[in-house]
């Protein structure tokens, strides 16, 4: 069984072919069209958010296992935005730290959930190559740390400790 | 107090902020649609940015969050500098990143990332800004 990190590059993967796809062809069946992705495979095609969204959450309703885009649109998928090959590759070369980083970030945010007297609780925590390496209460103060011990970015990893992360947050349509 | 105003972009408030690209350190200027209604108070992230620019901006990785509607799935989020040099606002803060920004923006300013300022028209319907 793919994990939720696994499904989200699969799904990814392919909405970049997608989208490459319908600007490439404008014949293409995606053209033009709002395209919801889950676990790897198209199951929703529409005409717009709504209609695609409705028929997405029916065949998937898990929404870290979906992911939409709209395919060839100048606003929806634009490229410009996607992580280049370069960056997917750095992204690649730490996936092994990060994974080990990511681990113990869901065991620090399961116990500052569980137990309010947790000394994570309330607080941010940052990692660097599996260690947690400070414990603060905002952003500067664990980035400064994280930048003392670890000057290599996707080597470290923080959690706000006691965010409920399996929480869905709306945001609105734009396009 | 200060106070920094740009006018509407296709008829929406808007936000400039500036990024810091990791490895250079140059700046980079982005246009993000101010959006009240984008995340609560307790979300965690303050931004949504094109996952490039998190990366870019030596973004370090955070749990992701699981987004609905228009960025509907699991989001990576990054925490990166971000700075508005009119007010003197230079923080680090949680961006998700997404595959498809608002249209005509590079991100979106979340309702957690506007609460930190008074923000409005300031008595120009042609115009958004900040104050501090």
């Amino acid at each position: 069984m793919l994990s939720v990190a696994e499904i989200r590059k699969a799904n990814e993967e392919l909405a970049r072919q997608i989208n490459d796809e319908a600007r490439r062809d404008p014949t293409s069946p995606y053209a033009g069209k709002f395209v919801g992705i889950a676990n790897g495979q198209v199951v929703a095609v529409g005409d717009n958010w709504d209609q695609m969204g409705r028929r997405l959450r029916v065949a998937e309703p898990d929404p870290a296992k979906t992911l939409c885009l709209e395919a060839g649109g100048d606003g929806g998928a634009a490229e410009e935005f996607w992580l280049t090959p370069q960056q997917e590759e750095r992204l690649s070369r730490f996936s092994e730290v990060r994974k080990i980083n990511e681990d113990l970030a869901r065991k620090i945010n399961a116990e500052a959930r569980r137990d309010p007297t947790s000394p994570y609780a309330g607080k941010i925590v940052g990692i660097a190559n599996g260690q947690v390496v400070v414990v603060a209460d905002d952003w500067d103060e664990v980035r400064r740390r994280l930048d003392e011990v670890e000057p290599e970015p996707l080597k470290c990893f923080c959690v706000e400790a006691s965010v409920d992360y399996d929480q869905v947050y709306e945001i609105g349509e734009f396009f | 107090m200060p106070r920094t105003v740009w006018p509407l972009r296709l008829g929406r408030p808007l936000v400039e902020v500036v990024l810091t690209d990791g490895a250079t350190g140059q700046q980079l200027v982005r246009h993000l649609l101010a959006d009240t209604g984008g995340g609560s108070m307790g979300s965690p992230f303050e931004l949504l940015l094109g996952a490039r620019d998190c990366v870019t901006c030596g973004g370090v990785p955070l749990q992701s969050v699981i987004l609905g509607r228009a960025y509907q799935g699991a989001n990576q989020v990054y925490e990166i500098r971000v700075r508005i040099p009119a007010l003197g606002f230079d923080q680090q803060l949680p961006a998700a990143a997404v595959a498809s920004p608002a249209r005509g923006f590079h991100g979106i300013a979340c309702f957690p990332f506007l609460n930190r300022f008074t923000y409005g028209n300031f008595g120009d319907p042609n115009q958004f800004g900040l104050e501090v």
